[in-house]
C-alpha cells in the first residue's frame, strides 16, 4: 500500500478518536444525569421502605396508603423530569442503571415480607439502607465517570 | 478471519463525517440529534443526509419522539452498524499497524 494511502487510514483512525473525544463531554453530562436518577430513586426506595415498616397496614391503614402514594408520584415525577433532560445515554449505562434498579426493586420486594415482623428501629434502618445500596452504587459510580 | 484486511474496509465508512458520527454513536446508548450535532460540529443538513444514508443501509437506528410538545430525534447504532464498524477499524488498525 502507498504511503500516502497509509497516511489517509490513519485519518481515518484519527477523525474517529476527535470524534469519540468531541462526545466525551457530553457523555459525562448523560453519565451524571442517570447517576443522580439512580441516587435520588435509591434515597426515595429506601425513606420508602422504611416507613413502611413503621407504618405498616396493620399499624395504619391510611399512613400506608398515602405513603404508598407519595412513593409513586415521586418515582413518576423523578422519571419523567429525567426523560425531559435527557440527550444522551452513554454505552452500556441503560442496562446498569437497570440492574440496578432490578435489584433494589427485588430486595424491596423480599423486605415487604418483614413489614409485620415488628423489627427493631436499627434493623428497619439497615434494611432501607440495603434496599437501596444497589441503585446507590450505580448511581455513584455513573457520577464519578 | 482471511485475506488482506483491506478486504474488510467497509466502503460505506470512508467518508470522514459519517466514520466520525458512527465512532461517536459506538460511544453511547442513544443521543439526541442536537447533542451530536453540536460534539461533531456540523450542520443539520450534513447530519440529516447521513444520518439518513446510514439508516437506509441499516446501521443507524433512528427514533422519532416528543420531549412534552418538542419534537426530539434520537439515534443509535443497530447491532449491523456495531459489528460493521468494528470489522472496519480493525482492518484500519492492521493495515496501519496498530496506529
Amino acid at each position: 500500500m502507498s504511503p500516502e494511502k497509509n497516511e489517509s487510514l490513519r485519518r481515518q483512525l484519527e477523525s474517529m478518536e476527535v470524534a469519540q473525544q468531541g462526545i466525551s463531554g457530553a457523555k459525562r453530562q448523560g453519565a451524571r444525569q442517570l447517576g443522580t436518577l439512580c441516587i435520588l430513586l435509591a434515597v426515595v426506595l429506601g425513606a420508602l421502605h422504611g416507613l413502611l415498616h413503621v407504618f405498616n397496614p396493620e399499624r395504619n391503614l391510611g399512613a400506608f396508603f398515602v405513603l404508598c402514594a407519595a412513593a409513586v408520584l415521586a418515582i413518576l415525577a423523578l422519571t419523567f423530569g429525567y426523560q425531559f433532560l435527557r440527550r444522551l445515554l452513554p454505552a452500556g449505562f441503560g442496562r446498569k442503571y437497570l440492574i440496578g434498579l432490578g435489584m433494589s426493586l427485588l430486595l424491596y420486594g423480599l423486605g415487604l415480607g418483614l413489614i409485620t415482623a415488628g423489627l427493631g428501629a436499627m434493623v428497619v434502618v439497615l434494611l432501607a439502607i440495603v434496599v437501596a445500596m444497589p441503585l446507590l452504587f450505580a448511581g455513584i459510580w455513573m457520577v464519578r465517570q | 478471519m482471511s485475506g488482506h484486511p483491506r478486504a474488510r474496509m467497509n466502503e460505506d465508512f470512508t467518508n470522514p463525517v459519517r466514520l466520525s458520527l458512527m465512532a461517536a454513536l459506538q460511544q453511547v446508548d442513544e443521543v439526541d440529534f442536537k447533542t451530536l450535532r453540536e460534539s461533531l460540529e456540523i450542520s443539520d443538513s450534513v447530519l440529516s443526509r447521513q444520518l439518513s444514508a446510514l439508516e437506509e443501509k441499516g446501521y443507524v437506528i433512528i427514533r422519532k419522539g416528543f420531549v412534552g410538545k418538542r419534537p426530539r430525534t434520537w439515534a443509535k447504532l443497530s447491532s449491523c452498524g456495531q459489528r460493521s464498524l468494528d470489522e472496519h477499524v480493525q482492518a484500519l488498525r492492521e493495515i496501519t499497524g496498530g496506529f
